[in-house]
């Protein structure tokens, strides 16, 4: 089946898989959806930081995907087509998110005296240090970090992400620079 | 190699983008600048702990049973009845989005900039007219009771004649003149018909001569003529009454092509005046204006008949017909020449048979009959 990380190219297993979906088959349409459905999540959840955000981001994922099949080509490849629909669903949760506050955002002072109260010293250096890190990547605009999570945690080279996010090239560099800058800027005191 | 330098393409030989030329410049340079090695190494320690940021997994079931309820989901949605799909439509345009908001606001935006462009446009142009047209006045010598007495004068004949029916009232911002502003002038204007009424022909003369003095354009109007005046500039050829007054709604011609004549009627819809196009305004002759100065009554004649010459096809053609009619018989009337009325005779006789409406070729006989007759007196 198709495991492989970053299969661009369609294999000829996929392929029928897709013919036969488009056709109406439920059953082939499921089994590319067990092939992606772990890829798909976590690429969610490095967007959202959420279980079930991301648990809906992914399932809608398939069934955009299912609805669209007719317009997908075969030979174009469908992982970064279905990257491609993942990553628009999590930037649009993103940009909702801005407009609602969350539980640490709201009660940022609680949050701290629990974690005090129940890690070692040691353990909260290291724990607050990856927090602050995680933290700064979950500010970044919803675009930049799109291109942040597929570079660094999907090892994506400049043109897959191009293709993912239908950008230009030149505009992935950009967002990669800003994403990175922002980051460093942000981390100068723990790093 | 400078930092600034470094600073720009150090993220590009982070991710071995670079050639091996530039590759090897940024490498010296790290040996040398312990600002820009914190830099790359800041860059590589920021991506290398984010890789290791703890991801939590989701268990084994959820994973086995993923796939199966993704294809619920797809089977649901594809029994979802047309109703439910029109419900959750409306449904999702009662709830706010950032992206709804976004859209409204601008939206609403756009309708106040055309609203208050429209309102801005409506002001100048308001501006406009009324530089244009700067406060009008008028003589009004006419009683009220002549001219109840005109009316039916009128209805009677002339209405026969004049194609009234091609006349659609239309309330135009032109002329801002409401019936109403009327009744002040129409008062003062009796008392200065009765004032001329009473005076001989030698004082009317003298009168007449004032009135001129106080407005270099204004000529004698018999009441019929309800002066036009202001809204004609050097070029209009007619009444130039020296009180306020506002009357004109623009009857616009309803013939096809559009005419080159706009007529100029009053609120009862009777004719008052006429814009020529490439002359201007003039005013509606009847056989009652006596009190009009024979020169004013020939240049009107001039304007006419060149606007028959030149405009064979318009639809309002009829209506120069009869004024040159009408304007004849009133010429002699005042200046009692022969010769004129000869040549009003041919012209009428002329125009009789050009024209194709039987109610003006009636009238323009009756007038040619009663001309010859006023001759042979």
């Amino acid at each position: 089946m198709v495991e492989s990380k970053r299969d661009f190219v369609d294999s000829f297993d996929e392929v029928k898989l897709i013919c036969e979906a488009k056709g109406g088959n439920l059953s082939s349409f499921e089994m590319l959806v067990k092939s992606y459905q772990k890829k798909i999540y976590y690429l969610a959840y490095r967007m959202t930081k959420d279980h079930d955000a991301s648990d809906d981001i992914a399932q809608e994922t398939f069934i955009k995907a299912y609805y669209s099949l007719q317009k997908f080509k075969e030979g174009y490849g469908f992982f970064p087509w279905i990257y491609r629909i993942c990553m628009n669903l999590a930037i649009n949760y993103l940009k909702r998110q801005k407009f609602t506050v969350s539980e640490s955002e709201a009660f940022p002072q609680m949050e701290k005296k629990e974690a005090v109260g129940f890690d070692p010293l040691n353990i909260l250096v290291g724990e607050e240090r990856m927090g602050k890190i995680e933290n700064a990547i979950e500010k970044l605009p919803p675009p930049f970090k799109a291109v942040f999570v597929l570079k660094v945690y999907e090892d994506l080279s400049y043109e897959e992400i191009s293709k993912t996010l239908n950008i230009s090239k030149g505009t992935v560099m950009s967002r990669l620079f800003r994403a990175r800058e922002r980051l460093i800027k942000e981390l100068k005191e723990v790093i | 190699m400078k930092c600034e330098d470094f600073d720009r393409l150090f993220y590009l030989y982070y991710d071995k983008k670079l050639d091996e030329e530039k590759s090897k410049e940024i490498e010296a340079h790290l040996l040398e600048c312990q600002r820009c090695a914190k830099e790359l190494e800041a860059l590589a320690s920021v991506e290398k702990e984010a890789k290791d940021i703890k991801v939590q997994k989701p268990e084994d079931a959820y994973w086995e049973s993923f796939s199966q309820r993704v294809r619920n989901k797809i089977i649901l949605r594809k029994k979802k009845p047309f109703g439910s799909k029109i419900k959750s439509f409306f449904e999702s345009l009662t709830t706010i989005s950032p992206s709804k908001l976004k859209l409204a606001a601008s939206l609403a935006t756009l309708v106040l900039v055309f609203i208050i462009g429209k309102l801005y446009i409506d002001y100048r142009i308001a501006g406009l007219e009324r530089m244009r047209y700067p406060a009008p006045s008028k003589v009004e010598i006419a009683s009220p009771q002549v001219k109840e007495e005109e009316k039916k004068e009128i209805t009677a004949e002339e209405q026969k004649v004049v194609p009234q029916k091609k006349i659609e009232a239309k309330k135009v911002t032109k002329p801002t003149a409401k019936v109403e502003e009327l009744k002040p002038a129409k008062e003062a204007g009796t008392g200065l018909e009765k004032e001329i009424k009473e005076m001989s022909p030698a004082s009317k003369e003298e009168k007449m001569a004032d009135m001129m003095k106080a407005s270099p354009e204004v000529t004698t109007q018999a009441p019929r003529v309800t002066a036009k005046t202001a809204m004609a500039p050097k070029e209009t050829i007619t009444a130039k009454p020296s009180e306020p007054f506002e009357l004109y709604e623009v009857a616009e011609v309803t013939g096809h092509p559009p005419s080159k004549i706009l007529i100029f009627a009053d609120s009862t819809m009777k004719t008052i005046g006429y814009e020529i196009e490439g002359v201007g305004k003039i005013s509606y002759i009847s056989e009652n204006d006596t009190l009009i100065s024979p020169d004013s009554l020939r240049k009107i004649i001039e304007v006419w008949k060149n606007f028959i010459d030149k405009n064979p096809k318009d639809p309002w053609i009829d209506e120069g017909y009869q004024q040159v009619a009408t304007d004849y018989l009133l010429l002699w009337k005042i200046t009692k020449k022969k010769s004129e009325i000869e040549n009003g005779i041919e012209l009428i006789e002329r125009y009789s048979k050009l024209t194709k409406t039987e109610p003006v070729k009636q009238f323009l006989k009756k007038t040619e009959k009663e001309l010859k007759s006023l001759k042979k007196k």
